[in-house]
């Protein structure tokens, strides 16, 4: 007894996990809005994604400058789409660690000397880490844009429509609501402890492991009784979907321009024109 | 009318760990009757409930609706004769919207879109939700979630409809609405529950199960007026005959 209490113990705080299934279900409220990105066909915003998300990860490891333009794709979905920034500022910020993550070691592995406008040099290292991240919140922002302006019902459906494999369409579907089962079933443990634990807020290791056991065992009792309950509805491995939505020549010209735009920053690096141009000028 | 007959053979079951849950249960449900399934907690109530609808596979004896036996090459269609409520709505509900959902199963069947609207919406009318149809499901009271869960397996056009505890966790309008909902329908229907005055209102006939075995299986009125019968068994008399 003595010992357990003697024994120093790690916390974590649960405030975060709250919070993230909080902003999955804004998220999830966001898109069903009506707005013009909303309204567009599923598959335009789905190709555009891949599009977007093939692109950036084509560039050469130490591309900085050059991916700042492709900030505007982004930026007109969550304009156009009315999702405000702070919808997804806190989403990519619990993701983040994900992006360190991959690139953490780059500046110690690699330290070719890159010269920098305006820094001066710099270790390729540490530019390639930070193209890491800057492709991170790129292509992260514009999967979660995806989902806030489409849903997943539609994208799933897109998936289909799109020759996709059938049982893609149907797991993108299942794992997004196992997402909310999952976090419903911490809320509610967490609020059990939570309740049990006087003014201490934070958690130890320890139990933080075996609450998430516990969490993960009931999420797959749960899963498994869903899966009873669409068998019983006739499900065979394939979400059948109404085809509400139209190609018009709206969708076509959007996809154009952005394909177009994209494949333009992806040969001209136009902060780099634009700053030798501007130098010219001035000179 | 045999399509609506339910027939359980010396039907018994284990848990995968060995816990018995089901022995040599036997009975005979005919068309359009209303059948309480009683008992104390972890009596075997889900479990013969979850045969019905062939969630599970009996290990010994046999289960048939209509002329079909519940069996793996059959599942399709004791699943279309037989409507399962789950007790958890949330269980039930798993699509982004109220109307997605109650189309589901209509959609599995290959129903086509004019006729799909019109479907979910008897069904949503039927069960007094009709104005909830665009709302996703986890944002619903749970009397909405409920009513809708029943909807999706209305929209299904059941000749049997199997309800674990339909009138857990509700409030007492809710429940009252229940028991009215329950009352309209003329489908066969089988409950398991625990509330007592439910089945008074709404079953003609009950079963009470203990620890997987049929300890009685007779009149509502009979049976739930019998203290010593209840009480063996792990229930108590109904809240009504208590005084």
């Amino acid at each position: 007894m003595a010992k357990e209490e003697s024994a120093p113990r790690k916390y974590v705080s649960t405030g975060l996990i709250s919070r993230a299934v909080i902003e999955l279900r804004s998220l999830d409220a966001l898109s069903r809005q009506s707005t013009p990105v909303h309204k567009l066909d599923p598959r335009v915003k789905l190709i555009l994604v891949f599009a977007f998300v093939f692109i950036i990860m084509s560039f050469p490891p130490y591309a900085l400058l050059a991916l700042v333009p492709f900030f505007s794709f982004p930026l007109w979905m969550s304009t156009a789409g009315r999702i405000p920034p702070r919808a997804l500022s806190w989403k990519l910020l619990m993701l983040a660690p994900l992006a360190i993550l991959v690139g953490i070691f780059n500046p110690l592995l690699d330290s070719t000397p890159i010269q920098v406008p305006f820094l001066g040099t710099i270790s390729g290292g540490w530019i390639s880490l930070g193209s890491i991240i800057l492709r991170f919140f790129l292509s992260a922002s514009a999967g979660l844009l995806l989902v806030g302006t489409t849903g997943p019902l539609r994208i799933s459906q897109a998936l289909q429509q799109l020759k996709f494999p059938k049982f893609i369409g149907v797991v993108f579907l299942l794992i997004y609501r196992y997402l909310f089962i999952l976090t419903d079933e911490f809320l509610r443990l967490n609020q059990a402890r939570i309740c049990r634990s006087a003014k201490r807020k934070a958690i130890s290791i320890s139990l933080a492991g075996s609450m998430m056991g516990s969490v993960l065992i009931r999420t797959w009792d749960r899963a498994e009784r869903i899966t009873s309950a669409m068998l019983l509805r006739g499900f065979s491995g394939t979400v059948p979907l109404p085809n509400t939505q139209k190609w018009t020549r709206k969708e076509t010209l959007l996809l154009f321009t952005w394909l177009s735009l994209f494949i333009l920053f992806r040969i001209v690096n136009i902060p780099d024109y634009s700053g030798q141009v501007f130098m010219r000028i001035f000179r | 009318m045999s399509h609506h007959l339910v027939i359980c053979r010396d039907l018994s079951f284990s848990y995968p760990d060995g816990t018995p849950a089901l022995d040599r249960v036997s009975f005979l449900i005919t068309h359009g009757e209303s059948v309480a399934i009683v008992g104390a907690n972890g009596a075997g109530k889900s479990t013969l409930l979850l045969h019905l609808a062939g969630v599970f596979l009996p290990q010994s004896g046999s289960v048939q609706v209509g002329d079909v036996k519940v069996e793996k090459a059959h599942l399709n269609e004791v699943r279309r004769t037989v409507g399962f409520v789950f007790q958890n709505p949330d269980d039930q509900l798993f699509m982004p919207t109220v109307f997605d959902d109650v189309a589901f199963g209509p959609r599995n069947l290959g129903t086509t879109e004019p006729g799909i609207e019109a479907r979910v919406m008897a069904a949503l009318n039927e069960v007094g939700a009709a104005h909830l149809r665009n709302r996703p499901p986890y944002h619903l009271s749970g009397g909405e979630k409920r009513s809708v869960s029943i909807a999706t397996v209305l929209a299904l056009n059941p000749g049997i409809l199997v309800l674990d505890e339909p009138t857990s966790n509700l409030d007492p309008v809710n429940r009252r609405k229940m028991i009215r909902l329950l009352n309209q329908f003329t489908h066969t229907r089988i409950l398991a529950t625990h509330d007592l005055d439910l089945v008074l209102d709404v079953c003609t006939r009950v079963l009470i199960l203990n620890q997987g075995r049929i300890t009685a299986d007779g009149e509502v009125q009979t049976v739930l007026r019998n203290k010593d019968l209840l009480e063996r068994n792990g229930l108590e008399l109904p809240l009504r005959f208590q005084n």
